[in-house]
């Protein structure tokens, strides 16, 4: 009796065994379901990966569930701008009177997007829904080269620094925005306007130039990183 | 050698031990490759050292017990 209950235990510990190899394995080179929870996000989920989610239409729940998170955030009180979105500044380019502030989200950030300033919504407008073509106003943007067909959604904020446009921008391949800001709507500095549902860029673009508190490639938080802090651009 | 996998109708514990500290070796490389983004071959290298390590000490630990239980029981 007592070695029946001993081959039970030892049974169980070989199939646990056999089990952590085999899953080790069958998912390389993607790590195990069994140290995925001791890894740090970009490593318990890869891009390439999640690529591969992307192409089937078939996302891994526990990805989903940590990709849709909505964190609070502290939005810092007084005269500034503060990050429309998580992730990296990818460029500050000033063109045409305009200044063009880009951060790229990756598959890890919080893909949460929030005003900048408050302000009244003055429109939402839908672009480039199908792939852009060499006419298109956005085509020569330096912030859309490279990608496939772009897709964007175009929140503008008539705000005390002037007309702010928040571009919320998707590949034509994800094609996934959503945007709760609604036209006529009063919104305060740092409150939600839209997610973008697969990693891609948001262009805070506003009238005039400005000297920013972060420069390229610097980390931003939406809605509690300053970008910029004064009474009026310039 | 069979007496080292099966004995008097369960496996031996050394063996269920032996197996247990290969797959667990398995996840613990596995995950080291992942966080310290060592070289492959540093890694095989390292992986081995170590697990070679535990091994032999785990042997000791085992060759040692019974020692003492087969003083015991003369």
């Amino acid at each position: 009796m007592k070695s029946n209950r001993t081959l039970l235990v030892q049974l169980a510990i070989l199939a646990f065994c056999v089990l952590a190899v085999a899953e080790t394995v069958l998912n390389f080179p993607f790590p195990s379901p069994l140290i995925q929870p001791l890894l740090p996000p970009k490593l318990r989920w890869p891009a390439a990966e999640i690529s591969q989610w992307a192409e089937a239409e078939n996302f891994d729940r526990g990805f989903l569930a940590f990709f849709m998170r909505d964190p609070e955030r502290k939005v810092p009180g007084g005269d500034n701008l503060v990050s429309a979105a998580d992730g990296v500044v990818k460029d500050i380019i000033y063109k045409n009177r305009t200044t063009y502030f880009v951060i790229g989200l990756s598959f890890w950030d919080v893909h949460v997007v929030r005003t900048p300033v408050e302000g009244v919504v003055r429109s939402v407008d839908a672009e480039g829904l199908t792939f852009y073509r060499g006419a298109s106003e956005s085509a020569d943007q330096a912030y859309l080269k490279g990608k496939a067909g772009p897709v964007q959604q175009i929140v503008t904020l008539a705000t005390k620094y002037g007309n702010i446009k928040v571009r919320l921008i998707t590949s034509y391949i994800a094609d996934r925005l959503k945007v709760w800001a609604r036209e006529g709507q009063h919104l305060d500095k740092g409150q939600r306007i839209g997610r973008i549902l697969l990693g891609s860029t948001v262009v805070i673009e506003m009238p005039g130039q400005a000297d920013f508190l972060v420069h390229r490639g610097q980390r931003v938080v939406a809605g509690e990183t300053i970008i910029f802090s004064g009474e009026r651009l310039h | 050698m069979t007496r080292f996998v099966w004995i008097d109708g369960r496996f031996s514990w050394p063996f269920v031990v032996f197996v247990l500290y290969g797959s667990i070796c398995v996840l613990v490389a596995d995950y080291a490759w992942r966080v310290l983004v060592l070289p492959f071959d540093t890694l095989l290298l390292g992986s081995i050292v170590v697990s070679a390590a535990g091994a032999l000490l785990l042997a000791v630990m085992v060759f040692t017990t019974r020692r003492k239980a087969g003083r015991q029981r003369s």
